[in-house]
């Protein structure tokens, strides 16, 4: 698990182009959206798009996202239970 | 400031409901759409897209125009040439009269459509390189104006899918300046993967028929089109038919986000404010609003509101992309054509597909064609980088 | 009888370095590319703003330009009009939206194609200075004073905006080509064809 939540944390900041973010400002438990990190409704279909290619799992109703997004633990623990890859 | 109103003299349009404009006026006075499955074989479009396709190839789009085979004209180049022409013999101009004539175009895809089907050959074969260089926006413009005489004035506008609205206002303001006494103007852009995948990468493609302020609309569906107005100086236009008058037009931008449009309209409500504003009328002395209406969750909601924020009560509204699909960069000429239609057989055409109102407002759009008398209408395109543009016509 | 308007601030970055009202902001090293260029414009501007490194090249190198100019002119929350061109449109994102889907299994990446229009550009500065005015981006065979000042005249006569931010910006992995001046009542230079493309070429 811990493997996995440190492989979000390189493929959110690289992927998202947090130029002047670093892993350790990225907390398990930072919120993603809103008052955390700020991230927006672009991000989050790319966080979508991250899923679907690195682990298989397909988010058809971005409404959907919001709750798998909250954290990168949430984004995790997610993964860990519908991965197909 | 000069406030007269810019006349109207002439018309083209080419949509997935007419190859002119006597077969769409016909299919929006008979409420007939023309969204289906897309019916070509693409390897890189990923499903059966539902789309507003105009069901010609393109190889008879060139003998139709008298086109050299041999010479490179992308889809995008053959719809725009397709309207400009029509719109040109319905003005009954004669562009070596001496007036100085404008050719301003609008398009997002340009020559896509063919960099699409020819870019690995590119590098294999001679054989398709003339279209390398029509891959960019400004070349179907120069195309255009060229075959058509055109020579005082030619530019193109890529403002997303408020192009051909700014087409349309520029041209406008150039003959108000007096640069210019007559202009067509209008845009053209032709289906491809390129925006197909992009919109669909935005989870914005509705895989049903779109329903435009539906609280349960998906998305939208895109279109091909091309369509181009005449617009003529009091003095160029005297003693002509008139078909209606750009009496207002209003731009502004929304300043929230690349792509989403803000909870509060802004960047609508102030282009319709202004447009308002030039045409010197009140709110209340619009007749029929012919909306931008993408069925996108975010574009409806924020129109809707910006709507409810310019109009106490919202006049008789639809959403015409039911018939046509979305046609990014020539939405706001296809759209001005409509609203034209809509003044001369004073009809409000239907928004299509409509079921259940959105939870947040009180509007519902008429969702049948409607006979009243209609003196102006209002209509909206509203682009991606907040570039929103309104365009008023009247009678 | 014609007002005169006026060249307010203008901000010049080429292949060389950025240039603004006639002071070197920062010169680019032969080995730099043209990304970590306009990233050391942006951390030498001093300016917090995250969302400057979503951007792709043609909207970073047009925030930046406008980024300088209101430094010294300030640009936030004014009716300022906004009147950009050039001749490539935004052939780099679309190059790179383009490429992954042209592939057996396509793969479109929204943050790319969200900046695959030029006036995306228009957008970003909208944003970042709250401005609600009015914008238009303009495709032209090579940078056009001659189309763009009466243009922004027009707009400064009908009183539609109090300001114009006009120019022309080309920003690849190859290439930096970007002129944007403020044009505005007062100021040190008349707002002409001749003065603009004389501005223009100052290298």
């Amino acid at each position: 698990m811990s493997t996995l939540k440190q492989e979000l944390k390189e493929k959110i900041i690289t992927q998202l182009n947090l130029e002047d973010i670093t892993i350790e400002d990225l907390q398990d438990d930072t919120p993603l959206f809103g008052d955390g990190l700020g991230l927006d409704s672009i991000d989050a279909l790319e966080l979508i798009v991250l899923l679907d290619k690195q682990y298989g799992i397909k988010l058809a109703d971005p409404k959907e996202g919001r709750k798998v997004f909250e954290t990168i633990q949430t984004m995790a623990d997610y993964i860990e239970a519908n991965r197909t890859k | 400031m000069n406030r007269k109103p810019i006349a109207i003299t002439g018309m083209g349009i080419i949509s997935a409901i007419g190859n002119n404009l006597a077969e769409n006026e016909a299919s929006l006075l008979e409420s007939r759409h023309g969204i289906r499955k897309y019916s070509v074989k693409d390897p890189l479009i990923h499903q059966e897209k539902l789309v507003g396709e105009i069901l010609k190839p393109n190889e008879e789009f060139y003998s139709e125009l008298n086109l050299n085979p041999n010479e490179a004209f992308t889809r995008s180049a053959l719809l725009g040439l397709t309207a400009a022409k029509e719109a040109v013999q319905s003005a009954n101009l004669d562009l070596n009269d001496g007036r100085k004539t404008g050719f301003i175009s609008a398009t997002t895809v340009g020559g896509m459509d063919a960099t699409e089907k020819y870019y690995f050959d590119f590098l294999k074969s001679e054989a398709n390189r003339k279209f390398v260089p029509t891959q960019n926006c400004g070349i179907h413009a120069e195309q255009i104006a060229q075959i058509l005489g055109i020579k005082d004035y030619v530019t193109t506008i890529s403002t997303a899918c408020s192009s051909a609205a700014n087409a349309i206002m520029l041209g406008a303001r150039m003959i108000k300046a007096g640069i210019l006494d007559r202009a067509i103007v209008g845009g053209a852009d032709s289906l491809s993967a390129f925006t197909i995948n992009g919109f669909s990468s935005l989870m914005i493609y509705s895989d049903e028929h779109c329903h435009p302020f539906d609280d349960n609309r998906k998305g939208l569906n895109l279109g091909e089109a091309a369509a181009y107005i005449v617009l003529e100086s009091g003095k160029s236009s005297a003693n002509k038919e008139v078909l209606g008058y750009l009496a207002g037009y209003g731009n502004a931008n929304d300043a929230f986000h690349q792509t989403a449009s803000s909870d509060d309209g802004e960047g609508a409500f102030l282009a319709m404010k202004t447009a308002l504003e030039i045409a010197g009328l009140k709110p209340e002395e619009i007749d029929y609003v012919n909306a931008h209406g993408t069925a996108t969750p975010n574009n409806d909601f924020s129109e809707g509101k910006s709507l409810s924020r310019i109009f106490k009560s919202v006049p008789d509204f639809s959403s015409t992309k039911t018939f046509t699909g979305h046609t990014l960069a020539a939405a706001g000429a296809v759209e001005a054509v409509f609203s034209l239609l809509a003044l001369k057989n004073q009809k409000v055409f239907a928004n299509l597909n409509w079921k259940t109102p959105m939870k947040e407002f009180d509007l519902k759009p008429q969702t049948e064609i409607k006979s009243k008398e209609i003196r102006t209408v209002l209509s909206n395109s509203l682009g991606f980088g907040g570039n929103c543009s309104c365009l008023i016509f009247v009678k | 009888m014609t007002k005169i308007y006026n060249i307010k601030s203008f901000c010049r970055i080429t292949n060389e370095k950025i240039i603004c009202d006639g002071e070197i902001i920062l010169q680019k090293k032969p080995d730099e590319s043209v990304s970590d260029f306009l990233k050391n414009i942006y951390r030498k501007s001093e300016t917090n703003y995250p969302k400057f490194f979503k951007m792709d090249l043609l909207c970073k190198a047009a925030f930046l330009a406008a980024e300088f100019i209101s430094k010294k002119e300030n640009l936030f929350e004014t009716n300022t009009a906004l009147l950009l061109s050039n001749r490539g449109s935004s052939w780099a994102s679309d190059k790179k939206h383009a490429q992954p889907i042209y592939k057996e299994e396509p793969a479109a990446s929204p943050a790319v194609f969200v900046y695959t229009l030029p006036n995306i550009a228009l957008g970003e500065i909208s944003i970042r200075h709250q401005l609600f005015s009015e914008n238009l981006f303009l495709i032209f065979d090579k940078f056009s004073p001659e189309n763009l000042v009466p243009y922004s005249e027009q707009l400064l006569m009908e009183d539609k905006a109090e300001k114009v931010l006009a120019g022309w910006v080309e920003a690849d992995e190859n290439n930096l080509d970007v002129f944007i001046y403020l044009v505005d009542n007062k100021g040190n230079t008349k707002h002409t064809i001749e003065n603009i493309t004389n501005l223009y070429k100052i290298k």
